[in-house]
């Protein structure tokens, strides 16, 4: 994968890797070889930093589709973004050396976890809790992880400044 | 034989595209980097397209331009079930309906979320549906639906038999209630210049409100009523902000006797949901309908299909009404004035002269025919020229029974010669004075006539 050269990568900061792991909506998105794309809402992030960069891990539900996962394996090319509903903050990583991986054992709580924080965060702006909650469902077996390292982050908090690489 | 499953159409997808879960859009660049972002507004256009705003160049856009195709992931607000659409794009509209629709929508949530000249609609991006894929996450299972087309039917047969300007709007609010279960609801006329609304029914509300008023343009009524458009708010706004804009203009002016004119909003504090309807007849404005509820999410797309239907129903039957009063062209209809003054001066000196009770000021100014009880404000502007009139002619001749033409005639009131209000004005006036007062009253006695009821002595000051 072209993520193994030596392309700089984009270290995260500690409120940056706050922020992503803190239960917010995630969205992942790939693309084929005719550049048609696929996207899915992810149920969990961890990150870890590393001297190298900070490896970046979401989990998806592979049942919800495979076509997406299909782009993974084909080129690592994905878009990911992070976004607060109660505040629109959102932030968007790019990077070419995603792989899958098989789930940890707690990555199972890590969804319940996020599931139950973005229901708090939702509510802050009344929002159905219990709704916010139900995009996190599925099956503890239906679950796979998403590794990258980014190489870009942009801000995409709406307004005019929106898609600024930062 | 039942028919076999047919494949997804915005039609029945309809319901994930009110804004309330904000939507994605993933898109490719030319050399095959997908982009991924948040999208507030994705618009039905019909059963094969949808529209997305454009309001900045971003990489969205720059993407679509080199690759016409998308994926836009959206989820029903009531049940979590999500879908993933593949769009084709078309092209951008910077004009027409549909444009207008998404400007005016933008311009409602700009203006209730503190954001006004923000956001600003740039073009309408126009894309063909090419496929939906229903994504098997774990949804909810959906609200049983409700028979809009039904109530819409009884509605509109309701309706037809109204035959006066009162009855037409109490019946619509009641049949909101029980027909659409909306029990917030408040129907605004235009006055005569085109310039300001004024409510003149309301139902749901701890406060009636009869006699508030915002100008054409401002806020999500005003945005309605001004580019004839139709405008939902799917989620919480705060409250209308006129009311202080208006009291700070006031008090610059030194229109102090304006500021106390002022009749609060009686709309919802904590509303979550809101829509307001243009009344029209044909492409002229009546004024508008507005319903509110504490529920998030509380309107849909088939309750705006529903509501404007039925307003348009509204707003023909109400032009018929009032251009019939306008017109009263049968002249067995329409008492002669010197009969009715005749008639009514020995009921109405006898009356005058036998009204016990503590006196009430009756405070007139002439400016903006401004109307105070005592030191309350009741009334201004015709409806106030109204009262005026009625109570000087009441207290000088003791006449009480009095007919719209004579209004309609009198140069003092100010209303145009051809089409006119001048019912709803004559509701908005009885209904201001029976929340206001128990002694003062206008009590319809028959076609384009009425009485004014005075259970208190009266006097009358005009200027200052």
């Amino acid at each position: 994968m072209s993520g193994q050269s030596h392309t700089p990568t984009r270290q995260l900061t500690e409120a940056e890797i706050a922020f992503m792991q803190r239960g917010v909506s995630i969205l992942v998105a790939t693309s084929n070889p005719a550049r048609r794309t696929s996207v899915l809402h992810a149920v969990g992030c961890r990150v870890q930093a590393g001297e190298t960069g900070s490896e970046v891990t979401v989990l998806l539900r592979p049942s919800h589709c495979p076509a997406l996962l299909a782009d993974i394996r084909r080129d690592g090319q994905v878009a990911v973004a992070f976004c607060l509903p109660s505040t629109h903050k959102t932030l968007q990583l790019k990077a070419r050396d995603a792989r899958l991986l098989p789930p940890l054992p707690s990555d199972r709580f890590l969804v319940q976890a996020s599931a139950q924080a973005f229901g708090d965060d939702i509510a802050l702006i009344n929002e159905p809790a219990e709704l916010g909650r139900q995009l996190f469902a599925g099956d503890d077996g239906d679950l796979v992880a998403l590794c990258f390292t980014p190489l870009a982050a942009f801000d995409q908090t709406p307004g005019p400044r929106a898609g600024e690489r930062v | 034989m039942f028919p076999t499953a047919a494949a997804l159409t915005v039609d029945s997808i309809r319901d994930c595209l009110e804004g309330f879960i904000p939507s994605a859009i993933a898109t490719c660049a030319a050399d095959g980097t997908p982009n991924v972002t948040y999208v507030s507004q994705v618009d039905y256009v019909d059963r094969e397209h949808v529209a997305l705003s454009f309001q900045f160049f971003n990489k969205t856009r720059e993407n679509i331009l080199a690759n016409p195709y998308a994926t836009v992931y959206v989820i029903n607000p009531m049940t979590g079930q999500a879908y993933s659409l593949s769009l084709h794009y078309l092209r951008t509209e910077h004009s027409g309906r549909l444009f207008e629709r998404m400007k005016v929508k933008l311009a409602g949530i700009a203006a209730h979320s503190g954001m006004t000249g923000i956001f600003k609609l740039q073009g309408a991006d126009i894309y063909q549906v090419q496929a939906i894929e229903k994504v098997p996450v774990a949804a909810l299972p959906p609200m049983p639906p409700r028979a809009l087309l039904t109530a819409l039917r009884h509605g509109c047969e309701q309706l037809q038999q109204c035959n006066d300007v009162a009855c037409l709007l109490d019946e619509t609010l009641a049949l909101l209630a029980c027909g659409f279960g909306i029990e917030q609801s408040m129907i605004l006329l235009v006055d005569e210049v085109g310039k300001r609304l004024y409510t003149v029914a309301s139902h749901g509300y701890a406060a009636a409100g009869i006699g508030w008023e915002i100008p054409v343009g401002e806020g999500l009524i005003g945005l309605a009523a001004a580019h004839h458009i139709p405008v939902r708010i799917a989620f919480k706004t705060s409250e209308y902000a006129y009311g202080q804009a208006i009291r700070q203009n006031l008090t610059e002016a030194g229109r102090g006797n304006e500021l106390a004119a002022e009749i609060p909003f009686p709309g919802l504090p904590a509303s979550e949901s809101q829509m307001a309807i243009p009344i029209l007849s044909g492409t002229q404005l009546l004024g508008v309908l507005f319903v509110e509820s504490e529920q998030p999410c509380r309107f849909s797309y088939d309750d705006e299909d529903a509501l404007v239907t039925l307003t348009r129903q509204l707003g023909m039957l109400l032009q018929q009404i009032l251009q019939a009063g306008c017109d009263e062209t049968d002249p067995a209809s329409i008492p002669n004035a010197a009969e009715l003054a005749t008639a009514s001066k020995a009921t109405g000196a006898e009356n005058s002269a036998a009204t016990p009770g503590v006196p009430v000021v009756l405070q007139h100014y002439p400016e903006n025919d401004i109307i105070f009880l005592d030191d309350n404000y009741l009334i201004k502007g015709v409806a106030g020229a109204i009262l005026w009139k009625l109570v000087s002619c009441h207290q000088s001749s003791g006449r009480d029974e009095f007919s719209n033409r004579e209004l309609r005639l009198d140069p003092a009131i100010g209303l145009p010669e051809l089409s006119d209000n001048l019912e709803a004005r004559l509701i908005l006036l009885a209904r201001r004075l029976a929340e206001r007062c128990d002694y003062l009253a206008i009590e319809k006695t028959g076609r384009g006539r009425f009485r004014l009821r005075v259970d208190r002595p009266l006097q009358l000051r005009s200027g200052h």
